[in-house]
């Protein structure tokens, strides 16, 4: 197969489409997220941190943050339907991304037995988690503005640069119409900016 | 500041590299305190990038150096690394739609209670083109018996719901189970009539040679047909496709999507007609083009080749067979 980096991303002064899926720790280093005192929370006794948001709102990439950043050392669960339940309660936090993936009793029973937890769910599952007796801190997850959406833009651009030269901009309309039209469904909005850059590397050079 | 930087310079830089092919590689590395490094470690490996999860591989990995650097060092460690041959563990640098594979040298030094440093570099890795060989057509025909598909397989499975619903509902809503029962009718007149078309047809046999085509090289998809009486033809279509899949995220969040990079497609025997008793032999060459993918398989990305049939009997819909490819770079025949 014929070719070089001179027919590849490497001509519009990028390594590769800055918007493709990016790898956990990738993720956590590029999260444009705010932590807070989110870890200062969960160090408490009997604590739950849930991060409450629909599909591709950036709920996996802030627990995900939070983990690398302030507990690098605990295990980080990714929980899939038909899972089984996840050992927990050996640490003095377990994160556990996708938590309605265990249906209620294993649910409660994981509340029963960790120390203090930090999971992603769609739905607000915080009457049962009070019910176990955990001291609930429920977090929305969604980016609240354009401003936040150019700041991951930004930070992926800027991660995937090869350094040679300024790579081409999407039209300062783009981002507007793209938030209009999703508003913070980010996914949905990098999956079309992976579109556009893959037309730009193919109309650029 | 860190306590220890990596820069890693190649020193017999090339466009591309090809299997065999010796990368010198100087890693450099300064220091501005004690720094304790339990293994400098290079690595020459891939990685997927695209809309799919990232896959990796690792071709070798060598240590340079582990022990003690002394403030303000600055050491060289010299290596030579090798390109091994391809093969689906072992994919080719690729730039695609969905996947991308890049070949990477990457220094790493190990140090105890500190972020790693690293410092990394990209190299292109391009296949041997010369060992492309020329096609060998085969002395008898590799076609093996298949059988055509239609929907049929759909129809049976609505027609069993449709059957189960009617009978529950005959309690309730005696309207609905009839409804229900002439939708089961329709669905199993239709499975007949696919039925008698494949008795028709009769035998088919579907076959590709070579076993493994190569890019750039020839393959051929073979077509027997021997109806057992006197058979109309509409036409013969054959397809070749390539199609990239890649899987993103997990779960419920799973999604896979799907790009074909390269389609061709060839009719033949139109308007065909074959007597009672005669074989119709076909034969579609095909030509894989040297600019597209081999097949490539890891757990989130691959490039899937396929040759599919489309038998069409004039006045009917066309019944369909299909074989996946393996497409590499050497056209060798498995035995």
């Amino acid at each position: 197969m014929p070719g070089s980096f001179a027919t590849s991303f490497d001509r519009i002064h990028l390594r590769w489409n800055p918007f493709g899926e990016l790898d956990p720790e990738e993720r956590s280093a590029l999260a444009c997220v705010e932590l807070g005192d989110h870890g200062d929370f969960l160090r408490g006794p009997r604590r739950v941190l849930q991060l409450v948001a629909d599909h591709g709102r950036g709920k996996s990439t802030l627990l995900l943050a939070l983990h690398r950043r302030e507990f690098g050392a605990v295990p980080y669960t990714q929980l899939h339907a038909g899972d089984p339940r996840p050992e927990v309660g050996a640490h003095p936090v377990d994160f556990v991304d996708s938590i309605e993936n265990l249906g209620f009793w294993g649910r409660r029973r994981m509340y029963q037995r960790a120390q203090s937890l930090a999971c992603t769910t769609h739905r607000d599952l915080s009457r049962e988690m009070r019910w176990a007796g955990l001291s609930v801190r429920t977090i929305r997850v969604g980016i609240e503005s354009r401003g936040d959406l150019e700041r991951i833009v930004h930070g992926r651009i800027q991660y995937a640069r090869t350094g040679t030269g300024e790579p081409p901009a999407l039209p300062p309309s783009r981002l507007a119409e793209l938030y209009a039209e999703h508003r913070d469904d980010v996914r949905t909005i990098e999956h079309q900016l992976y579109l556009d850059y893959q037309r730009l590397k193919e109309t650029h050079g | 500041m860190a306590k220890c930087n990596l820069s890693l310079e190649i020193a017999n830089p090339k466009e591309q590299y090809v299997p065999g092919d010796t990368v010198d590689v100087i890693v450099h590395v300064d220091t501005t305190d004690s720094v304790q490094c339990k293994d400098l470690a290079l690595e020459l490996g891939w990685r997927t990038h695209g809309t799919g999860n990232r896959d990796i591989g690792t071709a070798l990995t060598q240590t340079l150096f582990a022990g003690q650097w002394s403030p303000g060092e600055d050491e060289s460690y010299r290596a030579q690394v090798t390109i091994p041959e391809l093969s689906a563990g072992f994919p080719a640098t690729y730039h695609g739609r969905h996947i991308n594979v890049d070949w990477h040298l990457q220094a790493r030094a190990d140090i105890p209670w500190a972020i790693d440093p690293k410092a990394e570099a990209r190299i292109f890795v391009s296949p041997n083109t010369q060992d492309v060989p020329d096609y060998e057509y085969p002395g008898i025909w590799p076609t093996e018996p298949v059988k055509l598909a239609g929907n049929s397989g759909c129809l049976v499975a609505l027609m069993i719901f449709t059957t189960v619903g009617g009978t529950v509902a005959l309690f309730y809503h005696p309207l609905v189970a009839v409804a229900c029962y002439v939708v089961a009718a329709i669905a199993l007149a239709f499975v007949l009539k696919e039925k008698a078309l494949r008795e028709r047809i009769g035998e088919v046999g579907f076959g590709v040679s070579p076993d493994r085509p190569a890019i750039g090289g020839e393959l051929h998809g073979f077509v027997q047909i021997s109806p057992p009486g006197r058979l109309d033809m509409e036409s013969v279509t054959m397809t070749l496709t390539g199609t990239e899949v890649a899987v993103s995220g997990s779960g419920t969040q799973q999604s896979t999507h799907r790009h074909v990079t390269f389609t061709q497609s060839a009719t033949q025997a139109e308007h065909h007609t074959i007597e009672s008793g005669d074989l119709l032999e076909l034969d579609f060459p095909f030509q894989v083009p040297v600019d597209q993918p081999p097949s490539f398989k890891a757990d989130n990305n691959r490039v899937e080749w396929a040759l599919s049939m489309e038998v069409t009997v004039l006045g009917a819909k066309g019944l369909l067979a299909g074989k996946e490819l393996t497409v590499g770079w050497e056209g060798r025949r498995e035995n």
